[in-house]
């Protein structure tokens, strides 16, 4: 019964919950004399706040507290501590929150936020990460020197608006140039665009009158939202308690720390009532985090026959106004950012760098769907230049066991295998027998394009999670961690291993749903795709632990050595007779001999993982261990574009991971089919659009389309491929974010090959590709 | 969440008319409300009173007589899609709404409402215009009927006076034989304003009369002939329009996707009346 | 403020509610009645979250007043289905992984339901026109069409052998 669940496709655990209805949300949580609060945003995109009158809100009937920046003195930040509650002395970007209300109803805090009064003056604002490195650029944050950060992790320039500088250095990339045949040099860049969950950020908070906070709140990572709020307020962690209940999709966007601490100070001031909080779809938008601009700038020297002999990158971060997470994005694309090939001399600068724009966070792919635009598209270009097939190109640089990354980590057999993803896809699409792509007719072409990709978690070298297994009296088992699965299937995962490795159905599982940091064990964030990678790993140890205690009762019980005995189908038995056999119903809760003496105890199991075997990188140089696995992937589109109105429709999409082992098939597939749609949102549509004053205008599904069920490829190939990953459970790694990484290289560069045309931005939109066609028929 | 207002449901058209003689531009009218609820809700228009025409039955009419297809104020997109006699006699307006809004938006929207709200990319608009259909207005003096050339005055502004509503638009069944499209682009495949629209009509005499909208303050007729291959009539588009840079398009994509459009229309027309 | 009493049915039971006038049925049913399956993703009927039948026909309940549907038959998510027991088409949506985060999920079943009642064998061009109104982040739309494709698939056996 529970052989073989490891692969099994079977459904989420908690679809009952979820096609009823009745899963419970933040938005859904009602209670007793529960306040609900509103934000003022600012109108300016950069400006100083001479003053703010409150007298006329706080004055209206209804309305329990008002805050203003100036009254919190905190700030918060998972890695850069840069931002305040509410902006204090200054707005940096337009949507910013100014002031909050906490009021009896909806209604009366929109009205009594409309009361509020504040007075403005404007300031010289920057809103181009390019304009923004000059010297006499404006400051976004001109007290950056006084902002705590990580030491010896992230590099702040003082009194400029650089926020990090990642380095990597490997080799001696002038001594490469100087090896080349042909040297390709090029810019790309790509917009802010948004993660829209469904679900927009909500939180409800208790300040209680004891001082301590209850907050359940549509966070990704429970303990993140408590250590980061225990931080800023310098309050005891125990003090602190969050629960995650479902959560409406997140992608990166719910990470780290956001409208909590905000709710939770309304609540204090406003009598000590809970406050509940839901941002509109209007400030999910321009309020709530993005994804950052970014601008790259790679220079490849290469042989005649093909071989990369340095690179040289430059990456611009458009962090917005605030970088709080946004800083290790600029660092992941620095150990990462050359792309999975074998190249001997690399130097990569990456600066993140605020401007008077919403600000950046991650979102699934963590840098790497906006560097992999610029460095997908740059091979094939280099391909182009010294004219060869860029699949063959890609197949003669790749990494491959033996090579050395460019923060020098071996590749081994077991690191996984970006070749076969990419020999795979090529094969599905057909990439050697383009040339006889007939035309669609009308004006319309038929085109293909590959590209590749990695991505390691990006994550701090101590990185924790931890699990626990709590036997009920029936030997059903309750399964505890904290990870929060808010889509992607990881609490079913997790389900198949405890079932597979207590020998139990997979119905007497019980996992905990609300995350609750005063109930379940530690864990650091859901991000990264790290979740099914570690938490797996602390799931399985749980179970075990469970087993060895049951093994250890029964031993005793049988009277035989505990290397006799084996379990299966919920019992404990002799290997060489299976008869003699106890029932765990007869040992979870401690065993009894018939004489009445008891033995043992309740089984617990407890299961930890941490990032074992990173270092901290080479502040000159980058090099160093920054990741704990790899998952390398590829991706093969064909497309058809129509020439007179530069519209793409994507008639194939192929993609394939190495991840390692497939836990649940049906819902790996299920991230894969997802994740690449995101990724042809950002390819073909999706882009944050502002006025000259830095205004964004669409702030809303009106005008920010993401895409529809008729937006979607007319057919889709997933391919697995499994090369173990020898610390992964049962060999496997994550590809949460992988299927959106590279989609938009594919698109590029199948329009290049077709049409001759090299777009260099992002998206690609029917206007985009339509010009582009339109000035390259003009130059001819 | 929207301020508040009254709600008013009568169940005669004099009702609508007294009750907007009485407040004015205070008072909106609600059918599909799914622009004005936006507008509200966005903090655009701030009624006192809200007049809900769903409950007056002849505003429901959407029957042909005479050769002519009355579409009452309050017959959804929706209600137009499902009706048979609408599909036979006039493709176009199937064409067109299918093209609108999402099907839960279609089942609220209404045809006289996307011609009120007088966005210049309104797609009924383009293709009523084509129709050479005309619009019923109410007053308290009288009833009036406005070509719909004459109705659509700005963006967003229409013939409309301070007491006057439509209570419906009207539409001559065009001759047997004669052709009519509706061409679209948009930013997705899925629900989505026009970048462009084009309408057209060609009669069986050659005749051709073609809307394009989002390419000027209001939609923009030009008449010609379906026998010149689009190509004239493409430039006589060209001088007719004036777009403009805005979220959803840039003025040179508009101008070039307007003419094109053009193009494919009278090519589309041309190929259909061949064969038929 | 100004309030109306209205009476309609919601999921099958008469009720009668007084609401003021400007007040959204989404609200209404989330706060007044309970019923929280109904999602609100954007307010502005862009999203289909807040997707629910009125006398049969789907609609947006957030840009629906309460005090429109006085006299009509309302339908949710909670009317999908009772007790432990699923629809079919909550069965599809279940066996062909049409879900992720699950917060589309009330409001898509309610536009798929709304599709089966008035064409019980759609195409897959009409399943995708049907739902083109549902915006879904997490699934890339594939497994909800399948799963349309089947439930639309077991009706017609099923009123095939009935």
């Amino acid at each position: 019964m529970s052989e073989g669940l490891i692969g099994k496709g079977v459904p989420r655990i908690e679809s009952f919950e979820k096609v009823t209805g009745t899963a419970r949300f933040v938005g859904d949580m009602d209670l007793p004399g529960m306040l609900h609060g509103r934000m003022l945003l600012s109108p300016h995109a950069h400006a100083r706040i001479v003053r703010i009158d409150t007298s006329k809100a706080e004055s209206l009937d209804g309305v329990a507290a008002v805050l203003v920046g100036e009254e919190l003195p905190y700030r918060l930040g998972l890695y850069m501590v840069d931002k305040p509650v509410l902006a204090s002395g200054k707005v940096r970007h337009h949507g910013e929150v100014v002031a909050a209300v906490a009021a009896v109803s909806e209604e009366i805090a929109a009205r009594a936020a409309d009361l509020i009064e504040v007075t403005y003056e404007p300031l010289a604002a920057v809103f181009d990460p390019v304009e923004a490195v000059k010297p006499d650029a404006p400051l976004v944050h001109e007290d950056l020197h006084t902002y705590h950060t990580i030491k010896g992790v992230f590099f702040p320039r003082p009194h400029t608006n650089i926020a990090n500088h990642a380095r990597l250095r490997k080799g001696d990339v002038e001594e490469g140039f100087a090896a080349a045949d042909a040297i390709v040099e090029n810019e790309f860049s790509l917009p802010q665009v948004a993660h829209v969950p469904l679900e927009t950020h909500r939180t409800v908070a208790h300040w209680k009158r004891n001082g301590a906070i209850e907050i359940w709140s549509s966070a990704q990572s429970p303990f993140a939202v408590r250590n980061l709020l225990s931080v800023a307020l310098g309050m005891s962690h125990s003090r602190i308690r969050v629960v995650v209940p479902h959560v409406g999709g997140a992608f990166g966007g719910k990470a780290g720390i956001h409208l909590e601490p905000l709710v939770s100070l309304l609540s204090r001031k406003a009598g000590h009532r809970p406050v509940k909080l839901a941002a509109t779809r209007e400030e999910e938008f321009s309020t709530l985090p993005c994804r950052q601009g970014l601008v790259a700038r790679i220079k490849t020297g290469v042989t005649k026959e093909g071989k990369i002999t340095a690179q040289k990158i430059e990456y611009l971060w458009d962090a917005g106004a605030y970088a709080d997470y946004g800083v290790n994005i600029g660092r992941a694309a620095g150990y990462s950012g050359a792309g999975p090939y074998d190249i001997d001399n690399v130097w990569i600068d990456s600066l993140t760098i605020y401007t008077n724009r919403p600000f950046g966070t991650a979102y699934r792919g963590f840098g790497h769907v906006e560097f992999f635009w610029a460095i997908e598209r740059q091979m094939d270009m280099v391909a182009r230049e010294i004219g060869m097939d860029s699949c063959d190109f890609r197949m003669r640089n790749l990494l491959r066991p033996g090579s050395v990354t460019i923060t020098g980590e071996e590749i081994t057999e077991n690191t996984g295998s970006v070749e076969k993803c990419l020999e795979a896809v090529a094969a599905e699409v057909g990439w050697k027998e383009r040339s006889s792509l007939g035309s669609g007719g009308n004006g319309k072409v038929r085109a293909r394009g590959i590209a590749v990709l990695h991505k390691a978690p990006a994550m701090p070298s101590n990185t924790a999670i931890s699990a626990i297994l709590k036997f009920n009296e029936d030997a059903t088992v309750d399964l505890m961690i904290s990870g929060v699965d808010y889509g992607q299937g990881t609490a079913t995962a997790f389900c198949q291993m405890t079932a597979e490795h207590l020998r139990i159905p997979m119905e007497n599982v019980h996992f905990i749903w609300n995350k609750d940091t005063d109930r379940m064990p530690y864990d650091w964030q859901t991000v990264a795709s790290r979740l099914t990678f570690m938490g797996g790993n602390a799931v399985i140890r749980a179970a075990e632990d469970c087993v060895s205690q049951l093994k250890d009762m029964a031993s005793r019980a049988l009277d035989v050595p505990v290397g006799d005995l084996e379990i299966q189908d919920g019992k404990v038995f002799v290997a060489r007779e299976p008869a003699r056999s106890i029932d765990y119903r007869a040992l979870v809760m401690g065993y009894m001999f018939p004489s009445g003496n008891s033995i043992g105890g309740p089984v617990i199991g407890r299961g930890t993982c941490i990032a074992e075997g990173l270092t901290v990188l080479d502040p000159e140089t980058g090099q160093g261990l920054p990741a704990a696995n790899w998952t390398f992937g590829a991706h093969g589109v064909e497309i058809e574009i129509d020439t007179a109105t530069g519209e793409i429709q994507v008639l194939k999409l192929a993609s394939a991971f190495d991840v390692g082992r497939v836990i649940n098939e049906a819902l790996c597939r299920g991230q894969v089919v997802g994740g690449c749609l995101q990724g042809l949102g950002t390819a073909l549509l999706e882009t944050f659009i502002y006025n000259d004053e830095g205004c964004l205008i669409n702030n809303s599904f009106t005008d920010y389309k993401i895409p529809t069920a008729r937006d979607i490829p007319i057919e889709t190939k997933e391919i697995f491929i499994e090369t173990p990953q020898l610390n992964g459970p049962h060999g496997a790694r994550g590809v949460a974010e992988h299927p959106m990484i590279s989609i938009p290289s594919a698109v590029g560069n199948a329009i290049a090959d077709a049409l001759g045309v090299e777009i260099m931005e992002l998206p690609l939109s029917p206007e985009r590709v339509y010009l582009a066609l339109k000035r390259k028929g003009n130059r001819d | 969440m929207f301020p508040p207002f009254r709600y008013f449901k009568p169940k005669r058209i004099e009702e609508v008319t007294a009750f907007l003689a009485e407040h004015g531009e205070s008072a909106r009218i609600l059918a599909g409300g799914t622009d004005l609820l936006v507008g509200m809700r966005r903090g655009e228009f701030t009624p006192d009173v809200l007049i809900d025409i769903k409950g007056i039955p002849e505003l429901q009419n959407l029957s042909a007589d005479n050769g002519t297809l009355p579409i009452g104020a309050a017959v959804s997109v929706n209600d137009l899609l499902d009706s048979a006699e609408v599909a036979a006699l006039f493709p176009i307006l199937i064409q067109t709404a299918l093209r609108m809004a999402s099907h839960q938006i279609r089942n609220r929207a209404t045809v006289v409402g996307n011609l009120c709200n007088a966005s210049p990319a309104a797609d009924m608009g383009a293709a009523l215009l084509a129709l050479g259909a005309r619009v019923t207005i109410a007053s308290p003096r009288s009833r009036r009927v406005l070509p719909l050339g004459e109705f659509f005055t700005g963006v967003k502004k229409s013939a409309l006076g301070r007491d006057e509503w439509v209570i419906s638009v009207e539409a001559d069944t065009p001759p047997p034989g004669s052709r009519m499209g509706f061409l679209k682009q948009a930013r997705v495949r899925g629900p989505d304003l026009s970048t462009v629209n084009c309408a057209a009509v060609l009669l069986p005499d050659g005749a051709l009369t073609l809307v394009l909208g989002a390419v000027a303050e209001t939609p923009v007729v030009v008449t010609g002939c379906g026998s010149d291959k689009g190509n004239g009539i493409a430039d006589r588009v060209r001088e007719a329009i004036a777009p403009i840079d805005d979220v959803r398009g840039s003025a040179e994509y508009r101008m070039d996707l307007a003419c094109l459009m053009t193009r494919r229309m009278v090519e589309k027309l041309t190929a259909d009346s061949r064969r038929g | 403020m100004d309030s109306h009493t209205i009476e309609f049915e919601i999921n099958g039971k008469r009720a009668s509610l007084e609401v003021v006038s400007h007040r959204t049925l989404l609200q209404v049913l989330r706060e007044d009645l309970h019923l929280s399956g109904t999602k609100e993703g954007c307010g502005e009927g862009e999203c289909g979250a807040c997707t629910v039948l009125v006398d049969g026909r789907s609609v947006t309940a957030c840009l629906t007043l309460a005090v429109e549907v006085d006299g009509c038959s309302v339908r949710t998510i909670e009317g999908e289905s009772e007790g432990p027991d699923l629809s079919p088409l909550q069965e599809a949506f279940v066996k062909n992984h049409a879900l992720q985060c699950g917060f589309c999920t009330p409001g898509m079943i309610m536009s798929a339901r709304a599709l089966l009642e008035r064409n019980p064998s759609p195409t897959e061009d009409q399943i995708k026109e049907a739902i083109a109104g549902n915006l879904c982040r997490c699934t890339g739309y594939r497994p909800i069409i399948q799963a349309i494709r089947e439930a639309a698939a077991r009706r017609k056996d099923q009123s095939a052998k009935g």
